[in-house]
This record gives C-alpha cells, sequence and structure tokens, in this order.
C-alpha cells in the first residue's frame, strides 16, 4: 500500500506548485478588480487613529527567545523519537529478536525521556519557564481616605 | 490522480471556508442570543461569498512605513505551507496527494513553515500590533508544537506506521491490526469493527492524547481560548492589523484551512478515520450495513459520509468552545503549556509505550 517511489514526491512538488498558482490566480483577479487610489493618509501606519509613535521595528522581550530555544531543544529530541516509535513496532526485527527487541527499545525510550525530563525540570527549577508579568502599579491618590482602608476593605470582602 | 487529489483538496477547503465561516456567525448569533446574517440569500446563508466579492475589490494598502516584499508576500507564504500540509491526507480511500511513508510527520513539517510567514507579517507590517501579535503567535505555536509532537507520539507508537492511510485501515474491519477490548488482551473485538477498533476506544491510554491533542491544535490554530495573537480588546487585530483586500481574506482562509486539517488529523488518529462508528455485534452487521462494499462506490460514499460527519463534528466543537470559555493570559497559556501539558504528554508517551510492550508480549 505504501509507495516509496519517487511518484510520490511529485504529488508533494504539484501541491506545492499548484497553491502558488491558485496564489498567483487570485492574485492577479485582485489586481484587475481592484481600485488603486494611494494617498499619504491612507498609506500610514495604523495605531488607533494617531500618528504613529516612531517605528514599529521594536526589540522585543528577551522571554521570546528562551521560548524558541526551549523549542528548539525539546522539538529536535520529539524528532528523534519517531524512528524510535517506527521501529519499535517493526515486525521484521520482532520477528528476528522477539521480545527482547521490544525490552530494550522501551528501555532506550525510558532513558531518553529521562534525559528529556531532566532537561525539563531544570529550565522550571531555573525559573525560565516562568513568565513574569510586570506587577501593576497602583498610583498614589490625591484621597483623604488612607490607602490603608481600602485594604481593609478589600481584605474584608476577599472572595473565597 | 495527484491531479484529482490537489482538486478536491482545492474544492474542499474554499467549500468548507464559505460554509464554516458561515456557520461560525451562525453558532456565535445562537450561543450570543442574536440572528447573525440574515440579510444576504435565504437565511444569509450567502452571506459569505458577498464577503468574499468585498475583499477582492478591496484597495490594496501597503504602509509607507513597512518592509514592502515582506509585507507583500507572507499571506501567500502562510496559505501555501498550510495547504502544502494536506499532501498527505487522504480525502477517501486511494486519493491521497502524496502516498508517503512519512505521512504525518510531513504535515507536522510543512504547516510549521507558517511560523515564518507570521513573523514575516509581523515584522514585515511595521505596526506594534502586528510585531506583538506576531511574536506572541509564534512562541505560542512553537510552544504548543512539543506537546503536539509527543501527542502524535504516542499514537505512532500504537499503530506503528506515519502513514495516515494505512492508520485509517487499521481502525477499520479490514485489516489484519489485532484489536482487543479497550486494549486489555482477552475479548478480541477486530472483527466487531465500529467504535470498538477506533484508536481512542481500542487503546483508552489515547484519550487524555486526544484531548491533549485537541487543546494543542486549539493554540495552533490561534482558536479562542488561546487566541491572544489576535486578542481584538488589546491588540486591535493582532498580526493582521495592516492587512486588506485579498490578503487579509488569504490569511482568514488559511486559519480556517488550519481548522479543517487539525480535525481531520484528529478524526484519522484518534476517531476512526472513514471507518463506520457502528459494529458489528451478534449477527448484527450495523458495520457491514454502513460501509458498503471495499472498493465499490457504495464504500466510497459511507467513507464520506463519516469523514465528513466526524470533522464536521470535530469543527463544530472549536466553534462552539471558542464562544464558550473566556480568553488566556498569555502567562496562563505558556504556564499551561510548559509546566503541564508537556510533562503530560512525556508520562502519556511513557505509558504509550509500556502498554504497547505489553501487547505486543
Amino acid at each position: 500500500m505504501i509507495s516509496t517511489s519517487v511518484e510520490q514526491y511529485a504529488g508533494i512538488l504539484l501541491f506545492l506548485m499548484g497553491s502558488i498558482a491558485f496564489c498567483l490566480v487570485v492574485a492577479v483577479a485582485w489586481h484587475t478588480l481592484r481600485p488603486h487610489r494611494p494617498n499619504a493618509e491612507k498609506m500610514s501606519s495604523y495605531e488607533c487613529g494617531e500618528e504613529a509613535e516612531g517605528s514599529g521595528w521594536y526589540g522585543f522581550n528577551v522571554r521570546f527567545y528562551r521560548i524558541a530555544l526551549f523549542f528548539i531543544l525539546f522539538e529536535v529530541e520529539v524528532i528523534l523519537l519517531y524512528p524510535w516509535a517506527l521501529a519499535y513496532s517493526d515486525e521484521t526485527s520482532l520477528a528476528k529478536w522477539g521480545m527482547e527487541w521490544s525490552s530494550f527499545l522501551l528501555a532506550e525510550l525510558i532513558v531518553f525521556m529521562f534525559l528529556l525530563f531532566v532537561g525539563l525540570a531544570y529550565v522550571w527549577k531555573k525559573g525560565y519557564l516562568n513568565w513574569d508579568m510586570e506587577k501593576p502599579q497602583t498610583e498614589q491618590q490625591d484621597s483623604p481616605v488612607p490607602l490603608s482602608l481600602y485594604e481593609k476593605v478589600n481584605e474584608k470582602y476577599k472572595s473565597a | 490522480m495527484f491531479i484529482w487529489s490537489f482538486i478536491v483538496t482545492l474544492v474542499v477547503i474554499l467549500t468548507y471556508a464559505i460554509f464554516v465561516v458561515y456557520a461560525e456567525r451562525k453558532a456565535a448569533a445562537f450561543v450570543q442570543d442574536r440572528l447573525g446574517p440574515v440579510e444576504v440569500g435565504p437565511k444569509g446563508i450567502l452571506q459569505t461569498v458577498a464577503d468574499l466579492i468585498k475583499l477582492l475589490q478591496k484597495e490594496d494598502i501597503v504602509p509607507t512605513a513597512s518592509d514592502k516584499i515582506l509585507f507583500r508576500l507572507a499571506p501567500w507564504l502562510i496559505f501555501t505551507a498550510i495547504f502544502w500540509g494536506f499532501t498527505a491526507l487522504p480525502w477517501v480511500p486511494g486519493l491521497v496527494g502524496s502516498n508517503l511513508p512519512s505521512g504525518i510527520f510531513m504535515i507536522f513539517a510543512v504547516v510549521s513553515l507558517d511560523v515564518i510567514g507570521l513573523f514575516m507579517v509581523g515584522w514585515g507590517a511595521n505596526n506594534k500590533y502586528a510585531l506583538f501579535g506576531a511574536v506572541r503567535s509564534i512562541a505560542q505555536i512553537i510552544s504548543y508544537e512539543i506537546p503536539l509532537g509527543l501527542c502524535l507520539l504516542a499514537v505512532v507508537t500504537f499503530t506503528g506506521t506515519l502513514n495516515l492511510q494505512e492508520i485509517a485501515q487499521q481502525q477499520s474491519i479490514d485489516t489484519t491490526f489485532h484489536s482487543s477490548l479497550f486494549g486489555i488482551p482477552g475479548i478480541d473485538v477486530s472483527a466487531w469493527g465500529g467504535v470498538f477498533t477506533w484508536n481512542i476506544i481500542r487503546f483508552p491510554v489515547l484519550l487524555p492524547v486526544a484531548a491533549l491533542f485537541f487543546i494543542a491544535t486549539l493554540a495552533e490554530c490561534n482558536r479562542a481560548p488561546f487566541d491572544i495573537p489576535e486578542a481584538e480588546s488589546e491588540l486591535v487585530a493582532g498580526f493582521h492589523t495592516e492587512y486588506s483586500g485579498f490578503r487579509f481574506g488569504m490569511l482568514f482562509l488559511s486559519e480556517y484551512a488550519m481548522m479543517l486539517l487539525v480535525a481531520i488529523l484528529l478524526v484519522f488518529l484518534f476517531l476512526g478515520a472513514w471507518s463506520s462508528p457502528l459494529p458489528n455485534i451478534a449477527g448484527v452487521k450495523l458495520y457491514d450495513w454502513t460501509s458498503g462494499t471495499t472498493g465499490q462506490l457504495s464504500s466510497y460514499v459511507w467513507s464520506i459520509v463519516w469523514l465528513g460527519g466526524k470533522t464536521i463534528a470535530v469543527i463544530f466543537w472549536q466553534i462552539m468552545l471558542r464562544w464558550t470559555f473566556p480568553r488566556l493570559r498569555v502567562d496562563q497559556l505558556m504556564h499551561l503549556c510548559w509546566k503541564l501539558f508537556l510533562p503530560l504528554s512525556m508520562l502519556l508517551v511513557l505509558v504509550s509505550a509500556i502498554w504497547k510492550w505489553f501487547l505486543i508480549s
């Protein structure tokens, strides 16, 4: 039923070319139908109707890099497990070695998962998985009522 | 053969998109006690068609400040990446874009390309909302890809194949794959078929795996309750803030195509693909009556009915969830993924492997 012939890769190529062709057709249709009357106001960046403040090309928070790094570490290891899963129920090897084969592979998986888990525990312990949120700052109010009074009320009606 | 598969895929995605957008709006209206679209066509059924025509006539707005090439190219790239993922999905037995031995793996690899498209959208637009939306979206997608990959792995541990047609075949009655009741060696249900040979029932450990898979795919599609990348109330529209016209349409279409892709994957991996849910028990051949003769037209019709029915059910579920749950906060989202789903899915892979070991012995 499964064919490993090159023919199957033609299908992949066809889908790629086909979707590009579809995109081209849509783009051309859109190009012919749409009006084109640009002006400076229309082409300005959107920022809730205000003039855009500076550039949108910000440096973003370092925690995103951290997530990307962990993704690469874990994802590569997960990908390495796919050939393992196929080998685990590989009938020719099972027929040849019997239970030895599956016990060995199971032991391999347990060792691998243990290492993966140690990695996870390490980053967890180090606090790299915490998504630290800034605490909302309560501004000093010019009010005759002292803040401690509010806190007392909050404490009293604290929801369970 | 490939050509047919390609045409079917394209037609299915486009018609599906038209109807599911309508269905989603109607479902939203139902949940919120509104009417939803009613103007265009009977009961508003042509609303999406009208929207599509409107999008085609919309002016192409490329902000002066943006990176023109990235901005123009990105939506097409996202659509191509997701459409490419459909290559390894069979529609009926035998009709598949590419019958690769590494089917799921290929889908998984190709669909990940859409992250690059998302980053092009966010960076190219040169808009703060778009950048924040894109960065959040990428962080979310790549985080949830790890539990997702582990969930797939748990399934592959049992099936021993990555090819979706073979996985579907294993869950039908017409197979040499042995199945016993609830995965406990004893009562042989291989001849019963129906729900008893669905992966989720045959190997009950896959039940939590399916739940994890479903939740992780919701996050992959940026669907609510994981829609912080396009949280309307804080980020305007997230990464597609600056888009208009058909480029926006393409982003929209890819999002819905992704929903379809993951719904079909869920059906293939856990819910018996195109085989009938009704079992053959004690002389009542419900499975045979609702499956047709293999290779005949009737079997194809039945497989379309079952695959379509199950997929629509899953998509309906996705839609209803969107209107039921509040959005997660970004720290809760990451907490859920890294501290709950990741250890849990690792554990489930281990349990699956041990279960399989007992089944082999």
